[in-house]
């Protein structure tokens, strides 16, 4: 004892008294004890707090603190077995109620002992590392309440029946589950976890698993979505309302699971309202839902994107593989493109604009394009329709817009030099048809086409422009120097176009015999153009020339505007009434094909027919006969016979056409295959034939026995050798 | 801080008496006694024990006075001191019973300060009872300054 030893020490700062006396410690435990069972019976308010506090202090640095915390457990444990019985007493409905009170009663106490025995919790509890009061009564109330075996069944499926009920449509009381799920929580996350949102899970998987089954037996592949978007939206409700957070994604998940994730096939393959339905009947609202709720679950867009994938090739298979729909290019590419638009917007309303549906949707459009032989013929036959139409005065912004649109489907073309090929010689004959084209529009058309492939895609497409301009200059100059030394005996007016070889689609260069007026007028021009630009060579191209020419039917006088073919033709029976096919050949040397299509249209289109055809029909033959026609009448004065727009080949063509693609492919891929053994010297044959594929995948995908064949044909120019220990490898010889 | 100190034992807005009794003097027996005019959200906010014994629904709740019968006034004097001043002005040889206190109604500030002062002052008349308090009230640093002392 230290005390009193102290000199000078004016406060005694402590006294043990005490601490003699054998009893204290029960005595004081006994104080606290009553104390307690007060504060149980909620009578605190006559008890002194600082009398329990000093009670509880003293017993603590007096080192009794294990007393008095056992005394506490003691205390409360008997005290919670009596509350349990009261609790399990409860009738029925009102079990809940007892429980949520019963609790809130303890916390209470349990809140007042924790505040006398505070010391003890600072400094025995501390040292000790013993459960701290707050949390001493948390546990008792878990093992000696809520983990009794007559409270923990009952209060879990009375529970969940309450939650079951509500989820059939029954009003509830929120505010008690709530209070009783939050009870759990705060006896710890895995109280909750075990001794309620486990169960709470498995039935709600229970039910809906029977749910999904019901809905698919009585719903629409819509009206199912509909629910089960609700469903989800109430189960987030719930938990907002009397769960846990921690439980959202948890009951999310088994939602999303039972009623999207197992059910997602039968769902999208649903009859005549899955996914396929949706996409035909344009149902944006509906499809739209099924993005959001595939979604959330594993392989769900995966689904939704096969899907998609599969129908679109199919529909767009049929499309192309309708005989029907193929036989006018103009509207050909309307479908193309009015399927195109149906799917953007389907993607952009239903589908958020989802990146990897974009690339579905070009994958499958790429797809089924190609699969048409004619598709590059069709898109370039459906640009030359709407540049005329832009000739036309139709909308230029609208002529422009569809333009756009159509840029879209090239971008699909895998074959883009067959298109060039066919571009060309459309433009070639809006160029040369001797009308004006609508410069504006077709420059517009270049500049996408040198964006989308690059400047050499364009550039001879370019010099043939400039080669129209060109003739235009030299034209003027001609006529001029004409003028000037005009004798003013011309009856025939001449307008040449120079065009450079290699610029413009080969033509078959045979000549026809040329009426005598018109030869003049070639050899007077071919001697101005030569004077001042020697060194060239001139040759007439009159396949691609046309004329107007006055001609009199009986009373009646006519301009008509034909081909100079048919302008030879025509010319023949000045002198003559009546011709063979056989005569005709052979005064023009026209090529028989050409010569055929030529009278057809002189003779065989009503209301242009110049020409009578023996015996009538509605074909050429080579044993017909021809005959001017002196009764042709027309209400108009001017008759434009034959027309060069451009058509759609016939099937000869359209193999000649393929055949001089492949012939032009060759060099590329030989340049390819040097380009790329350059620099790498030494290369395997897979490797080159990937990346040649590859460098020419913008304009064409080349066959890989073609590319093979130019492999040898490179070694035996001496290009490349093969590696003489490895027969697969390739060297470049330089 | 200085209209808190006029605060100090002024009785015009106190909402409180604190009265502190000393232990009985060995000698007399007799108890010394004093009655200080207090706030008690100056209390609250500087100790714990008071914080809660004001919202604790027992009877000080209902009561203007709380007596504390192991504090002697002069004691209380300095932790009033302290509470409305947040000073601690007071000789070396009334550190001890201060911290003491200052424990038991869980004022981590002034315990703090006192522990400190009782620390600089370790030597042969005081480490016996500082020792004493030391390990009853578990403050080990001031226990094992002392056994340092105790054992150079």
């Amino acid at each position: 004892m230290a005390s009193g030893k102290k000199k000078g020490f004016k406060i005694e700062p402590f006294k043990h008294p005490l601490k003699m006396d054998p009893t204290y410690g029960d005595k004081t435990w006994k104080v606290l004890e009553d104390a307690i069972h007060e504060i149980n019976n909620h009578n605190a308010s006559g008890l002194s707090f600082e009398e329990l506090y000093r009670n509880a202090y003293n017993m603590v640095i007096n080192k009794f603190g294990d007393r008095l915390y056992n005394g506490l457990v003691q205390t409360q444990t008997e005290h919670l077995r009596v509350v349990a019985a009261k609790i399990e007493a409860a009738q029925g409905e009102t079990f809940l109620r007892e429980l949520k009170l019963r609790w809130d009663h303890h916390n209470k106490s349990m809140q007042m002992i924790r505040d006398i025995l505070m010391y003890m919790d600072r400094i025995y509890v501390k040292h000790q590392n013993r459960a701290p009061v707050a949390q001493l009564g948390l546990d008792l109330w878990r093992d000696h309440v809520v983990r009794q075996k007559g409270i923990r069944d009952r209060m879990l499926s009375m529970l969940l029946e309450l939650i079951h009920r509500e989820r059939t449509g029954d009003i509830v009381d929120r505010a008690l589950l709530r209070s009783i799920t939050m009870m759990l929580m705060d006896l710890g996350a895995n109280v909750y976890s075990e001794d309620f949102e486990q169960h709470f899970l498995a039935r709600a998987a229970e039910f809906y698993q029977i749910e999904a089954q019901e809905f698919l037996g009585s719903c629409s592949c819509p009206q199912y979505m509909e629910r089960a978007e609700r469903r989800l939206h109430e189960e987030v409700e719930r938990v907002d309302n009397y769960l846990d957070p921690s439980s959202e994604p948890k009951i999310t998940r088994v939602v999303e699971n039972e009623l999207i994730q197992k059910q997602m096939r039968a769902l999208a393959e649903m009859e005549s309202s899955g996914m396929v339905a949706l996409l035909e009947g344009d149902k944006y609202e509906d499809l739209h839902r099924m993005y959001m709720l595939f979604k959330r679950v594993d392989k769900g867009l995966d689904l939704m994107r096969s899907m998609l994938s599969e129908h679109l090739k199919s529909s767009g298979k049929a499309l192309i593989t309708d005989p029907e729909r193929t036989k006018d290019p103009v509207e050909f590419v309307h479908r193309l493109l009015s399927e195109k638009d149906k799917y953007d917007r389907i993607n952009g309303s239903a589908f958020s604009n989802d990146k990897s549906f974009q690339n579905v949707l070009n994958t499958a459009f790429e797809h089924f394009i190609n699969l048409s032989a004619r598709a590059p013929e069709y898109i370039s036959l459906f640009m030359d329709d709407q540049l005329r139409k832009a000739l036309k005065g139709g909308n230029e912004d609208e002529v422009d817009a569809m333009l756009d649109r159509v840029m879209m489907l090239f971008r699909y073309l895998q074959e883009k030099d067959v298109f060039e090929k066919y571009y060309k010689q459309h433009l070639a004959k809006r160029l040369l048809s001797g009308r004006a084209v609508s410069d504006e529009a077709e420059r517009s058309v270049l500049v996408k086409l040198k964006t989308e492939c690059g400047y050499q895609f364009t550039s001879k497409l370019e010099s043939m422009f400039t080669d129209i301009k060109t003739s235009r200059d030299t034209m003027q100059e001609y006529k001029a120097r004409r003028q000037a030394s005009a004798n003013g005996e011309d009856d025939v007016e001449l307008a040449v176009q120079v065009l450079t070889t290699g610029s413009w689609p080969t033509q078959s260069s045979a000549k026809c015999n040329l009426p005598r007026e018109l030869e003049r007028g070639c050899e007077d021009f071919k001697a101005f153009y030569l004077a001042s630009h020697s060194g060239r060579k001139l040759s007439w191209q009159t396949n691609m020339g046309n004329t107007d020419m006055r001609a009199t039917f009986g009373e009646k006088r006519h301009e008509l505007n034909v081909s100079t073919y048919q302008m030879v033709i025509l010319l023949l029976f000045n002198e003559a009434d009546r011709l063979s096919y056989a005569d005709i050949l052979h005064a023009t040397s026209i090529p028989p094909v050409d010569l055929k299509r030529s009278l057809q249209s002189l003779a065989c289109v009503k209301g242009r027919n110049v020409l009578k055809k023996e015996p009538m029909s509605k074909d050429i033959n080579e044993s017909d006969s021809f005959l001017y026609n002196s009764s042709f009448h027309s209400k108009f004065y001017k008759v434009k016979i034959g027309t060069v727009s451009a058509q759609k080949e016939t099937e000869p063509e359209k193999q000649e056409t393929r055949q001089k693609v492949e012939e032009d492919r060759k060099p590329q891929i030989e340049a390819a295959v040097v380009r790329i053994m350059k620099a790498r010297r030494v290369l395997d044959h897979n490797s080159i034939v990937a990346e040649v594929t590859r460098q020419l995948s913008a304009r064409f995908v080349p066959n890989p026995t073609v590319i093979k064949k130019r492999i040898e044909s490179l070694i035996e120019r001496e290009f490349l050798e093969r590696d003489a220990s490895d027969r697969r490898l390739y060297r470049y010889l330089a | 801080l200085t209209h808190q100190t006029a605060l100090l034992n002024d009785p015009k807005y106190a909402d409180m008496l604190l009265i502190a009794e000393g232990p009985p003097n060995p000698s007399t027996g007799a108890v010394e006694r004093r009655t200080f005019y207090c706030h008690k959200v100056i209390l609250a906010s500087r100790s714990t024990y008071f914080d809660m014994l004001f919202g604790s629904g027992m009877r000080e709740m209902q009561e203007r006075e709380v007596t504390l019968t192991d504090c002697h006034p002069d004691i209380m004097e300095a932790l009033l001191q302290f509470c409305y001043t947040g000073e601690c002005r007071r000789p070396k040889r009334d550190m001890l019973g201060l911290l003491v206190m200052a424990d038991r109604l869980d004022m981590p500030c002034l315990t703090a300060i006192c522990e400190k002062a009782v620390l600089d002052n370790i030597n042969k008349d005081t480490f016996g009872s500082y020792l004493d308090v030391a390990s009853s009230h578990r403050l080990e640093r001031l226990e094992a300054k002392c056994i340092d002392y105790l054992l150079a």
